[in-house]
């Protein structure tokens, strides 16, 4: 298993990799940002608290068919996303209150929101090889106006939480399509250390700094906790891991494996046995983290917690491992 | 033979990286190369308990 000061390098590692990408991103979107998720809370102040569901993009989004449950079961609450599950949720019929991003990456994020200059990305095989959004494996091209056309009709519904940390590009097709925007910094590192880039960005745009949990999903689930002050948030598709009998060579960081034990790159991966479900679970490094972090910060959440992605490994003290279609009966 | 098989230039080598592969010892092999590239979507820190942060006095 993987220790603490693995986990303390990753963060580290994750910093390096995003900050100055980040910040960048944070100047180039100044001439965008106009509200942020503090102006979203005063605009929600006057309404009633309610539930949140957070849709993530782990392979049980699909496997267990999430999006059908929701919709036929219904449900009176805040429907709030990871922009990986944007498509998938447009395509079921499912509009989104909010959706979430985060990831600087400064090509690969907008193919969530449909990307209006794909024939000018440069060649990657991502979209080709993710679990997320399946339906983007093939006719990349087909599937991308499909997209581009969904999000461009359903928009004017949806609510961004857009990270400054993002590409402009995505700030830029978000107004186009008639979404309003709501900006947040990802609290990037200690904000009382001197050189600190969480201070640097916050002085920079005057945005406040939302925890992350180093993903979207787990972003769209602090949101949900300390934006919306839902008393009840459920996640689905949050599995933080592949589901049994995945091959080795379909993880995500297999490539990334294969570099460091080209003898047996299932080295780098780790079985967690799920005793509510009775399976064994595959897992990677960055997964894992995911998860421990989630685990810790479920611990200072004022709400309660319902895992109902009915997979994978994100379970603990503090979390309610529930079927889906019961928590969606018990909170009508 | 082996006058023939004379090297014409020390190799360099990352004994510790090479020692940590032979032993499939995964803490040092993970630690020395992987963490860029397993590394999550964007960085995550905690502090305070605290979900939000305004500036100086206004947390959340």
């Amino acid at each position: 298993m993987f220790s603490e000061e693995q986990f303390k390098l990753l963060s580290e590692a994750t910093l390096k990799k995003t900050a100055a990408l980040g910040l960048k991103h944070a100047q180039e979107n100044l001439p965008y940002l106009e509200k942020t998720i503090k102006d979203l809370q005063r605009e929600l102040q006057s309404e009633s608290k309610k539930p949140a569901l957070v849709v993530s993009a782990g392979p049980s989004l699909h496997k267990r068919k999430s999006i059908e449950t929701i919709k036929n079961r219904g449900f009176e609450g805040y429907i709030v996303c990871a922009d990986g599950a944007f498509g998938h949720c447009l395509r079921s019929g499912l509009i989104p209150d909010f959706v979430l991003t985060v990831d600087p990456d400064p090509h690969r994020i907008i193919r969530w929101f449909g990307d209006p200059r794909l024939a000018e990305r440069p060649e990657d095989d991502y979209f080709r090889r993710q679990d997320l959004d399946p339906a983007l494996n093939k006719d990349e091209f087909d599937r991308n106006e499909e997209l581009l056309k969904l999000v461009n009709r359903f928009g004017p519904q949806v609510k961004v939480i857009i990270s400054t940390s993002v590409s402009p590009e995505i700030a830029r097709r978000c107004r186009e399509t008639g979404m309003q925007l709501y900006w947040w910094n990802p609290l990037y590192d200690d904000y009382e250390k001197q050189d600190s880039v969480s201070r640097e960005v916050f002085k920079l745009n005057n945005v406040p700094c939302m925890v992350t949990g180093g993903n979207v999903g787990t972003s769209a689930w602090v949101f949900a906790q300390s934006i919306l002050q839902s008393p009840d948030v459920i996640v689905v598709g949050m599995d933080c891991s592949y589901p049994p009998g995945t091959k080795a060579e379909n993880t995500q960081y297999y490539e990334h494996l294969k570099a460091i034990f080209p003898d047996d790159p299932t080295k780098g991966l780790v079985k967690i046995y799920n005793p509510h479900l009775e399976e064994t679970w595959i897992t990677d490094p960055g997964y894992y983290w995911y998860a421990q972090i989630f685990l810790q910060l479920v611990k200072m959440a004022p709400g309660r917690t319902y895992n109902c992605t009915e997979g994978g490994i994100l379970f603990g003290e503090g979390i309610d491992f529930r079927k889906l279609s019961d928590v969606l009966a018990s909170l009508r | 033979m082996s006058k023939f098989l004379k090297g014409n230039y020390t190799v360099t080598e990352n004994g510790s990286e090479r020692q940590a592969l032979q032993d499939n010892n995964f803490t040092k092999v993970f630690e020395s190369k992987a963490l860029e590239k397993l590394g999550g979507s964007i960085a995550f820190v905690v502090k305070k308990d605290q979900f939000v942060w305004e500036g100086e006095d206004n947390v959340q």
